[in-house]
């Protein structure tokens, strides 16, 4: 079982990272504007809901097969945005769930859709059917939401979460049914899958910075931008630990501090 | 000094005693069920977040409270194992709920024969089939045969497309459009020559290292670029991931987090 007594360094950089975004949370609740960069991907979130909505094709969102954790209450967040510009425009939309976990998140993300539907109003447009369990076996999950892609055709595919081998059989089937396609996961070594296959990825702590992206919401804002803080705090250490081992030698005593 | 206490209130039971314990246990988490629907929105989100804080601060507690090197615990680490079933028991619960989910649906559509109605009834006689092979018959050929015999072979089959997938999303991602394209294509070229035997060899007469001519081996130039350009990337990105999965479990810690399940401050 590890313990910060273990890698206390590591504690220091959680404790730092920790009061940087705090701190600028409170800034950003206390009025102080930030600056986000487009992101392509998110951009295309409600141009890929205005086609469907043209098209009079469900939109489909897959949340992945991962566990109740951040990945996935991020990916609801953002369906559940989705799920409101979707119920604004009544438009179908469509959520199969998925993976060991997914009764799970099937609960979860339920509530969540029909509180997104209770935002707007359109409490009685909201169809329990919309969300469905398939499967906890990854690639009965993976055949079910192939087929459902293949019957509804929908026009929009969002995937975003936790996602492994049946990536790109979601991604690959949407392009055969010529579907606006946008995923973003965590997953490294599904990324160039994503990439390929869809139309628009969102690659790394992007993910993450979608809900503040799309919300514009002070609170989240202020996290992100005390994200790009802490990762400015990791790449004074890289280049320190650099020139450390460059003047130095790997050898030096101190070397290890900056060591996993 | 905790653990001893915790035994003193919950000491281990067996025959009509856990029974009965079960049965209590069961009942308040319907009692608390129904008392949490119908308290008012904003004070459901109060007992949410302080349930959420509570939990959160035992992992972190836990984490920094230091440790005795002898034991590589501290007095909350014996608890870790009974905390993490408290999240398998809750899944257990659902799988219930994704079950009936999945009959309710299929169930309508032989029952009003709907199209495709064949594909539903066929899901539940597998459903109950794999059910009742598993429950009474676990030790059996029957069991063995419909897991190792067709659950995995269509497991496998499913697999098995992603072969065929990804040749056609590498045809269409790896075109010259632009300069970026390209050196992706080049480089995936190099990339797979350097990993397959007929790529290896094509530079196999080329010295394997201590030589300028090393440096023109296929094998050598993949391992390179996975290396020392792939490798950096995707760390960097692991690092931003970290980075942001621990901004938002802070969020979600401290009940700052908005939208979705969060949508509304907790007062």
């Amino acid at each position: 079982m590890e313990h910060a007594s273990d890698r206390w360094e590591s504690a220091v950089l959680v404790i730092l990272w920790s009061i940087a975004i705090v701190v600028m949370v409170v800034r950003a609740q206390r009025g102080r504007d930030y600056f986000i960069r487009r992101i392509p991907g998110l951009n295309a979130i409600d141009e890929a809901v205005g086609r469907a909505t043209e098209m009079g094709r469900p939109i489909l969102m897959i949340p992945g097969i991962g566990n109740i954790w951040v990945i996935i209450v991020q990916a609801l967040t953002i369906f559940s945005y989705i799920a409101k510009t979707a119920a604004q425009f009544g438009n179908r939309i469509l959520v199969p769930v998925g993976g060991e976990y997914g009764p799970a998140v099937y609960t979860v993300a339920q509530e969540m859709i029909r509180d997104s539907y209770d935002a707007v109003g359109k409490r009685e447009a909201f169809d329990t059917d919309s969300i469905r369990f398939i499967s906890d076996r990854q690639f009965a999950f993976a055949s079910g939401v192939a087929g459902m892609i293949f019957r509804e055709q929908p026009a929009a595919v969002f995937m975003f979460g936790e996602f492994f081998a049946e990536s790109l059989i979601f991604a690959e089937t949407g392009q055969r049914v010529g579907a606006i396609q946008v995923a973003g996961t965590t997953q490294i070594t599904q990324i160039p899958f994503l990439i390929a296959a869809c139309d628009y990825a969102i690659i790394g702590d992007e993910f993450y910075a979608a809900s503040a992206y799309i919300s514009r919401e002070p609170t989240l804002l202020g996290s992100l931008v005390a994200q790009d803080v802490c990762k400015g705090i990791v790449l004074l250490l890289v280049v320190l630990g650099t020139l450390v081992v460059t003047l130095w030698g790997p050898e030096a005593e101190f070397i290890k501090w900056f060591t996993v | 000094m905790i653990r001893s206490l915790i035994q003193t209130l919950f000491p281990p039971l067996s025959g009509v005693a856990l029974y009965v314990a079960l049965a209590a246990v069961a009942a308040v988490c319907v009692l608390l069920f129904f008392v949490l629907n119908a308290l008012p929105g904003r004070s459901r989100r109060s007992v949410i977040a302080t349930c959420t804080f509570v939990a959160g601060l035992f992992y972190a507690v836990e984490w920094f409270w230091p440790a005795n090197p002898a034991t590589n615990s501290n007095p909350l680490t014996f608890a870790i194992p009974t905390v993490a079933n408290v999240q398998n028991v809750l899944t257990a619960f659902t799988l219930g709920l994704g079950v009936f989910s999945l009959l309710r649906i299929h169930g309508r559509n032989v029952a009003r024969l709907r199209p495709g109605w064949e594909n539903s009834a066929v899901l539940i006689a597998g459903l109950f089939t794999m059910a009742v092979a598993g429950l009474f018959f676990e030790n059996s050929t029957f069991f063995r045969s419909l897991f190792r015999d067709v659950l995995n072979s269509f497991d496998a089959a499913m697999f098995a497309t992603l072969a065929f997938y990804i040749i056609s999303a590498a045809y269409r991602a790896f075109r010259i459009r632009s300069v970026e394209a390209t050196l992706l294509m080049l480089s995936a070229l190099v990339v797979m020559l350097g990993m397959i035997p007929i790529g290896q060899a094509l530079t196999h007469g080329l010295p394997e290292k201590g030589s300028f001519l090393s440096l023109l081996r296929l094998d050598n130039i993949s391992n390179w670029l996975l290396l020392n350009v792939n490798g950096p990337a995707q760390r960097a990105i692991n690092f931003g991931l970290g980075v942001g999965a621990l901004a938002i479990g802070l969020r979600v810690w401290l009940g700052l987090e908005r939208g979705g399940l969060f949508e509304g401050k907790v007062e």
